[in-house]
């Protein structure tokens, strides 16, 4: 057996100089964040088709129940800017800590508003603009085995009900304000309530999966589980809806980029894509009920 | 070292009046493996179930799902070279480590110990935000984003977070198996002239080599898992930072179930996979 | 060859305390002591695991304290071999050779020499696992030999092998060293084995060398009763001398023996059974007498064993039996004979 003191020494320095050479070679690559394991996916065909101009990156902040539009518009904003944006799906709580702490990103967009009040109350936000809605209505199993037609059926014994936990997600804090609203007392709901749920995505999985027979929930939301789940809307109220909203963050090294992002969503081709994709853009128009006309 | 195997008496309980005495103590081990794997089947079996209107399968149409299936591909390549890379790290910086903690007499040695193991027992979205807190907030940590390499949001920050966590893995494996390697060996081989580098590499390191691969095998598999700390520190951006738990956790809350349910199938079949080959590899181990 | 001087050092339960030995080149020397004392603590100093609180170790006339193993030339072959685990027979003993760079013929003939002298030849493509303890224990002094060290050390090379085979190993043992002449420390707690291979003895008990010399003196003239006891001597009397009227007189147990030779105030005779003589009454004057009376006779093979009653004090009496003593029958228990102590094998050490 040959003398092989010298293997592990230099496996140790391999490590190590690895190391350095996978952050060494970050620091050559254009822009700060980059890609040293594996270059980025693109995640559509217009994002495959675009060249995306050196340096040039927006990061975004993004409720991960808004993330099929937002990864469209993105698409189509890298492509017709050149400028690309980046972003992080994340649960919207979990957002506001890393926008905190890590200070740093360029836009945020939380999905349900009271997360970016409160970036607003920490002054984080330097200006921000409503994109579109999200509109409660009632999700029901396929079939609406039980025959909901409006908010009371809920209270119907045998009813399985889920709802959002309150003090987690907006969806929960804007069902106690409908209940209130409509007058039906918590603790009747409650008799029905099966489990709460942290957040909306949650709730939709659950009906989905059988485990509550119905919910109150956002439209659009709702609408990603059209295959195995019905949606009975009923009256739209401004209180009881909750504004999406995106807001350009302090930190970003870019605002006027950001600004221009926000435009785009804002604008005619951002609107359409939301709407594509069930998203009630003007609380006059909900999504539901779905007349089958809208692209 | 191993155990010696040359002992005649491997089956205590061999005899047929034992019989009752094995399938009793054989029956906890029945149950639980009968729980997992109950629990697979039934998420494969919900996952081949045909769609209501289309009667393909959902299994079938995730897969001609072009987009999804390029999504869950990248998300695997990249937990993959992820977590390898985690794992080899940690296991060639726990090597020295782990021999010093059992040979050498390290000051404070108690506290030392507790420290290695801290990782293990916080709870891993706190260990994110710690960890996010530290590179952002901290002297240190910005010193090193801005002069050494840039760890949030970005692809190192997936291997910074899943080495964080899952090096102590790797220390306690490999110092177990120092421990129960005879220092003698290392002093005889001294008397024979070895260094005290040499001595180690020759003698000590491979009568451990279990552990060492032990270890390995753990850290990686704890790598491979991880989700909320690499959320915290790398983000979780399609096409960048989503290893496959963040794809899972992507496409549950899009609503998009099966994706996620063909997620945990395909994690199940990769573990098992690779769990198999790294035994082949390593033999027996101390946990193993 | 081995110079140490005043070693102290603490390990946990183990203590060495003002530790003196002195080995010449060639020589083979013993140490014996009871187990537990710590001879192993000694013997990995002078191998370099250990750094002494304080004293000096010299080999080869080059100061060792501060040196690490691998620069001693001191060759270690511990209590259970050590032999490495995950290496062929072959590959442990040509490992030492192996780190020097020895060109492969030269392994080669080495090793062929080594393993024709030790009788293992062939067990070398054999892991430790397969190997019996003799095995074992050959290899591993062919794996220490292999090196030409300056200094062979064995720590209780024997005291997993049977009696039979312990006289076997014990020849090759000392033929071995006398052969390749290497200066050699074995720690032993039996006192054949001692006998058998050693040039000299030294006795090792509380942290410290009590009695270093040749094999016979410490046989005869122990230096106290501990080192009376690691060495077998069975009559350790503790008592007194006492000068009257310008007779000298040891006082014990009641009895007063007439010797010569004994120190005033406290002090242990000691004298090794066979030197004591009992004698049927009547029998020529040899030398100073003193009556006893046989309590206990015991025959063990080739030896009797006498158990001799003087008034307080008793004294056990070893003589070889039937042919070669024919007084010895005559001495069953009970019988009252008169025992003589030649002055010259008498010795009193201090409690």
């Amino acid at each position: 057996m040959p003398n092989r003191a010298w293997i592990v020494p230099t496996l140790f320095a391999c490590g190590v100089l690895g190391i350095l050479l996978v952050g060494g070679c970050c620091r050559l690559l254009p822009g700060a964040d980059q890609t040293c394991l594996l270059p980025t996916a693109p995640q559509s065909a217009t994002e495959a088709q675009s060249a995306p101009a050196a340096g040039q990156s927006l990061f975004l902040y993004c409720g991960a129940g808004i993330r099929k539009p937002v990864e469209e518009i993105n698409a189509l904003f890298e492509q017709q800017t050149g400028v690309r944006v980046e972003p992080t799906f994340t649960g919207s709580g979990c957002a506001l800590a890393q926008i905190e702490m890590a200070q740093k990103g360029d836009l945020f967009m939380p999905g349900e508003d009271w997360f970016m009040e409160q970036a607003v109350e920490r002054g984080r936000i330097l200006e921000r603009r409503t994109v579109a809605y999200f509109v409660p209505v009632i999700m029901v199993q396929r079939g609406n085995p039980h025959g909901i037609q409006e908010l009371d059926d809920l209270l119907k014994p045998g009813v399985r009900v889920g709802v959002g936990e309150p003090k987690a997600c907006a969806i929960g804090h804007f069902t106690v304000k409908l209940m209130e609203l409509e007058k039906i007392p918590w603790d009747e709901l409650g008799r029905n309530v099966v489990a709460h749920f942290a957040t909306a995505p949650e709730l939709g999985n659950a009906v989905k999966l059988k485990a509550v027979d119905a919910c109150i929930q956002w439209d659009s939301i709702a609408a990603l589980y059209l295959d195995d789940a019905e949606v009975v809307p009923f009256a739209v109220d401004e209180e009881t809806s909750s504004a999406i909203t995106l807001g350009v963050l302090k930190t970003s090294k870019q605002p006027e980029s950001a600004r221009s992002y926000l435009q785009f969503m804002e604008g005619p081709e951002g609107q359409r894509i939301f709407r594509k994709h069930h998203f009630t853009l003007d609380l006059e128009d909900p999504t539901f009920p779905w007349d089958g006309e809208r692209d | 070292m191993g155990a010696l195997d040359s002992s005649p008496v491997t089956d205590a309980l061999g005899g047929r009046s034992d019989r009752p005495l094995r399938w009793g103590i054989s029956l906890p081990l029945v149950a639980y493996v009968a729980l997992i794997v109950c629990v697979l089947t039934a998420n494969v079996v919900w996952l081949a179930r045909p769609h209501p209107d289309t009667g393909q399968s959902y299994l079938a149409s995730l897969y001609a799902n072009d987009a999804l299936r390029g999504e869950i591909g990248y998300a695997l390549k990249l937990s993959m070279v992820s977590s390898l890379i985690s794992a080899i790290i940690a296991t060639l910086l726990a090597i020295p480590s782990a021999y010093a903690l059992s040979r050498l007499r390290v000051p404070f040695r108690a506290l030392i110990d507790t420290i290695v193991d801290l990782p293990l027992v916080i709870p891993p979205l706190i260990a994110g935000i710690a960890l996010l807190l530290f590179f952002r907030q901290s002297g240190m940590g910005q010193w090193i984003e801005n002069h050494l390499l840039p760890v949030v949001y970005t692809q190192q920050g997936i291997v910074v977070a899943q080495f964080f966590i899952a090096s102590a893995f790797a220390i306690r494996a490999v110092k177990a198996a120092f421990d129960q390697v005879n220092p003698r060996f290392e002093a005889v081989a001294r008397s024979l002239g070895a260094s005290g580098l040499h001595a180690f590499v020759t003698i000590s390191l491979p009568l451990a080599k279990s552990g060492v691969i032990a270890g390995f095998i753990m850290t990686w598999a704890r790598a491979i898992g991880e989700f909320a700390p690499i959320m915290m520190v790398a983000g979780s951006t399609p096409g960048k930072t989503n290893v496959l738990p963040i794809s899972a956790f992507l496409n549950m809350s899009a609503g998009n179930v099966e994706a996620a349910i063909a997620i945990v199938v395909l994690m199940v079949a990769i573990a098992a996979g690779t769990l198999v080959l790294f035994k082949q590899l390593g033999g027996q181990g101390y946990i193993w | 060859m081995i110079q140490v001087r005043s070693l102290s050092i603490k390990l946990g339960e183990f203590s060495l305390r003002d530790v003196h030995l002195s080995v010449n080149r060639g020589e083979y020397v013993v140490i014996m002591g009871p187990t537990g004392s710590g001879k192993t603590v000694l013997l990995e100093c002078l191998v370099g695991l250990y750094g002494a609180e304080s004293g000096e170790v010299w080999i080869g006339g080059r100061r060792m304290d501060g040196e690490p193993p691998e620069r001693r030339g001191v060759a270690y072959v511990p209590q259970d071999y050590c032999l490495f685990p995950h290496m062929t027979l072959a590959d442990n003993i040509t490992y030492g050779m192996r780190l020097r760079g020895t060109p492969a013929e030269e392994r080669a003939q080495k090793l062929q020499m080594l393993s024709d002298l030790l009788g293992i030849g062939h067990l070398l493509d054999r892991r430790p696992l397969h190997l019996s303890g003799g095995e074992r224990q050959r290899g591993a002094l062919a794996r220490a030999l292999a090196i030409d060290p300056d200094v062979l050390l064995l720590d209780e090379p024997l005291s997993a092998v049977d009696e039979y085979t312990r006289d076997s190993l014990c020849e090759m043992l000392k033929g071995l060293q006398r052969k390749l002449g290497i200066t050699t420390l074995h720690v032993s707690h039996n006192l054949d084995e001692a006998l058998a291979v050693g040039d000299r003895i030294a006795v090792f008990g509380n942290g410290t060398i009590l009695q270093e010399d040749e094999p016979c003196e410490v046989l005869s003239r122990p230096a106290n009763s501990f080192v009376a006891r690691c060495v077998g001597v069975s009559n350790v009397v503790p008592g007194r001398g006492v000068v009257e009227d310008g007779q000298r007189w040891f006082e014990a147990d009641g009895v007063r023996l007439h010797l010569r030779s004994v120190p005033e105030g406290p002090c242990v005779l000691i004298v090794r059974p066979e030197h004591v003589r009992p004698m049927p009454p009547g029998a020529r004057d040899r030398g100073p007498r003193m009556e006893a009376v046989v309590r206990h006779r015991q025959e063990r093979g080739p030896l009797v064993w006498l158990d001799l009653q003087m008034g307080g004090l008793s004294l056990k009496a070893c003589l070889p039996s039937g042919a070669f003593s024919p007084d010895a029958d005559s001495l069953s228990a009970g019988t009252r004979v008169d025992v003589v102590l030649p002055e010259h094998e008498v010795h009193f050490a201090p409690n």
